[in-house]
């Protein structure tokens, strides 16, 4: 199944962290980076970008069957479902599952592409990508 | 066997003999502040407040539980009089999701082989959902006249006690049917735990309790065990037939813990650990403790053939290993016996079609084979034949038996039968020597139904040494020799003569030679740690004591 989500060149990021505050305005009315559902983190000589590919590794490790892929391939966490254990996060192949202080609830990239409008290098874009794990 | 009886008519036939109105107080920082008595001679039911002190000294768990058994029984109560008490508590980490193996709750009672205190500790939904509503123990005391569940509603915070006269007693279809009439819908079954035993726990002093909890991907209920020392012959002798919790508003810090924020780095960190090198290191997520068998093996400590052997010596005997478990287990599921615990090592076998008793033919999920299964009903007996493993493992649990207590009490008669202790005019026909599978099941069997050479094999090892003295003058000096039992709780499942330092823990345990606070036979043989006998000595004391914590906790 393809599936949006955001593609990344490491090498052309300045680090300028607009897509990161972009996304926590949008998501938590914030522009504090600990709250954006992608991450740019300092990685010499040149930045990391960490996004969602949308794989789904997160959904076969749910105990609770909060997290599913919705009819448009976009991997969603149900917030009613979720009883907060983190062990997405634990086992997110690219580490792009967050969680914010002492909430429980963690939250994850659904591929919006608004990160994607602000980035000034063209370091993010959205790509389709290829994904194996439907639904368990 | 199925029930005969619609999961409708099951329910309409309960008869509520007490039921009891609380408020479920919110839990802060591990505790509720309350725990629940009830008497089944004279259904009362009461809450208890949980004090300071008891907090400050016994800490919840294991420790609450011996704190009211202590003021409950008096210097001459025997496990069978009523004022006995079962004490299931969860401690004040259990219940947390962040960290990995927080969720265990600690059983409490005076045991019928041993008729001293026993403990056994066990995971499942059910010590956590009580607690979250509102309860940090339950304290069961008094005997019932007819078979009866206790059901906790945490959401509507209702207590009661009920008649329930038409659901199965063993426990893999008692569990479901349970599980199925207290749920609302399909998703809600996650929402309801219970603990039950089973028809050979009448019949025998073995008997265990089984812990439920509903599995969303496989769409049926898991049990897990409060095995040790005959805690379901004790449910079952005051008529309990089950207990249920239903909780349904569970969250992430439910548990409402001290620093949440260091809880979640905590918890990530592990689960991240453990995501990256189980696979390398100890192999949990995919084989359980099954992964120990063939470590066991190679240091010469895995019982085979009554602890008379300690070692993977014999080809047949690879059939045992780890790696034909990781074949038979499914793997890829989510297999936590709590939320959150990414360890995983409650493993199960899926659609195993059943080759005798009374639910041959039928599919079924297997919980297990743990590592103690994989030795007791395995090796020790010289069984070596999975399937058999696995069938043995369905029929104890569903039974309401442990799998340590039957492997080597089985072992033992099958030693006895071999010596000509016992024949064929005393089994009763079963050709009880080692490695005849065919024979454990029927002598399994015949404890779910009371009958022949099982009534006695289900005493335990200490009573049947006894009984064959006594009645087929059996050589005393002998039996003390093979069989092999402390304190009358049968050995778990390491040949603890090859390691001065667990045999030591077995022996020093108040409860009898039970692993979980002896068990450094990893340290000393596998990993040599401790070589001195200072350092055994040493060991001897930081090691109980520190499991001991756990116990007090609620964790693994």
């Amino acid at each position: 199944m393809k599936v949006s989500a955001i593609g990344k060149k490491n090498e052309l990021c300045s680090g300028c962290h607009e897509c990161e505050k972009t996304c926590a305005k949008i998501y938590f009315k914030t522009e504090e980076l600990e709250r954006a559902k992608l991450r740019v983190i300092k990685d010499d000589p040149s930045n990391k970008i960490i996004t969602c590919t949308q794989c789904g590794v997160c959904i076969t490790v749910c105990p609770t069957q909060a997290i599913t892929r919705l009819k448009n391939g976009i991997v969603n966490i149900d917030k009613n479902k979720c009883i907060g254990c983190l062990s997405c996060i634990g086992f997110c192949p690219e580490e792009a599952m967050f969680q914010y202080k002492d909430e429980t609830l963690p939250f994850k990239c659904i591929s919006c592409g608004q990160c994607v409008k602000k980035c000034p290098t063209g370091a993010i874009f959205m790509v389709k990508n290829d994904v194996s794990v439907i639904n368990q | 066997m199925e029930n005969k009886h619609t999961i409708q008519e099951m329910k309409a036939a309960h008869k509520i003999l007490k039921s009891f109105d609380y408020t479920p107080k919110p839990v802060e920082k591990g505790y509720s502040g309350e725990t629940l008595y009830v008497n089944l001679s004279d259904n009362e039911i009461k809450a208890k407040q949980v004090t300071t002190q008891m907090k400050d000294i016994f800490v919840g768990g294991r420790g609450f539980g011996l704190w009211y058994l202590w003021n409950a029984v008096k210097d001459t109560t025997k496990w069978n009089d009523p004022e006995n008490e079962i004490i299931i508590s969860p401690g004040p980490i259990a219940g947390i999701t962040q960290y990995p193996g927080a969720g265990k709750s600690l059983v409490v009672s005076i045991s019928p082989t041993t008729n001293s205190v026993i403990d056994s500790n066990v995971g499942g939904y059910f010590g956590p959902y009580m607690k979250f509503s509102g309860f940090d123990a339950i304290e069961i005391q008094g005997k019932a006249t007819k078979d009866v569940i206790i059901v906790i509603d945490g959401d509507n915070g209702k207590v009661s006690i009920e008649e329930a006269p038409l659901e199965s007693v063993n426990s893999h279809l008692l569990c479901e049917e349970l599980t199925e009439m207290y749920a609302a819908d399909e998703a809600d079954k996650l929402h309801v735990a219970t603990v039950a035993s089973g028809r050979a726990a009448e019949e025998t002093l073995i008997g265990c309790l089984n812990f439920s909890f509903y599995d969303l991907r496989r769409k049926s209920i898991r049990l897990k065990q409060a095995g040790r020392g005959g805690i379901g012959t004790v449910l079952r002798d005051k008529k309990i037939k089950a207990l249920v919790v239903k909780f349904s508003k569970l969250t992430g810090n439910a548990n409402h813990p001290a620093n949440q924020e260091l809880l979640n780095k905590t918890g990530i960190k592990l689960h991240k650990e453990i995501n990256k090198n189980d696979d390398k290191q100890c192999k949990m997520r995919r084989q359980g403790t099954a992964h120990l068998v063939e470590i066991m093996g190679d240091y010469d400590l895995l019982p085979t053939h009554n602890f008379k052997f300690g070692g993977l010596n014999k080809p047949e005997v690879k059939n045992m290993a780890s790696w034909i478990w990781d074949r038979k287990f499914t793997q890829g599921s989510v297999d936590g016996c709590w939320f959150g615990c990414t360890m995983g090592c409650a493993k199960a076998v899926d659609r195993f079609k059943l080759k005798t008793g009374p639910y041959k033919g039928q599919l079924v999920t297997i919980d297990g084979p743990e590592y103690e299964t994989v030795a007791g009903v395995g090796s020790c007996c010289g069984i070596f034949d999975p399937d058999a493993v696995l069938e043995l493992n369905f029929y104890c649990d569903t039974y309401g038996i442990d799998t340590i207590s039957f492997g080597t009490l089985t072992a033992f008669v099958m030693e006895c039968y071999e010596n000509k202790i016992i024949d064929d005019k005393i089994t009763g026909g079963l050709k009880l020597n080692f490695g005849n599978h065919e024979a454990a099941l029927e002598l399994i069997h015949q404890m779910g139904r009371g009958e022949g050479f099982g009534k006695i094999a289900g005493m335990g090892v200490r009573k049947m040494k006894e009984y064959f003295a006594k009645n087929y003058g059996a050589d005393m000096k002998f039996m003390q020799d093979i069989g092999m039992e402390c304190k009358g709780l049968e050995y778990s499942q390491y040949v603890s003569k090859e390691s001065l330092a667990q045999q030591g823990g077995y022996a020093l345990t108040n409860k009898g030679p039970q692993h979980d606070e002896a068990w450094l036979i990893f340290m000393d043989m596998v990993n040599n740690h401790i070589p001195t006998f200072e350092n055994k000595a040493e060991a001897l004391h930081y090691f109980p004591l520190f499991r001991t914590w756990f116990g007090l906790n609620g964790t693994t």
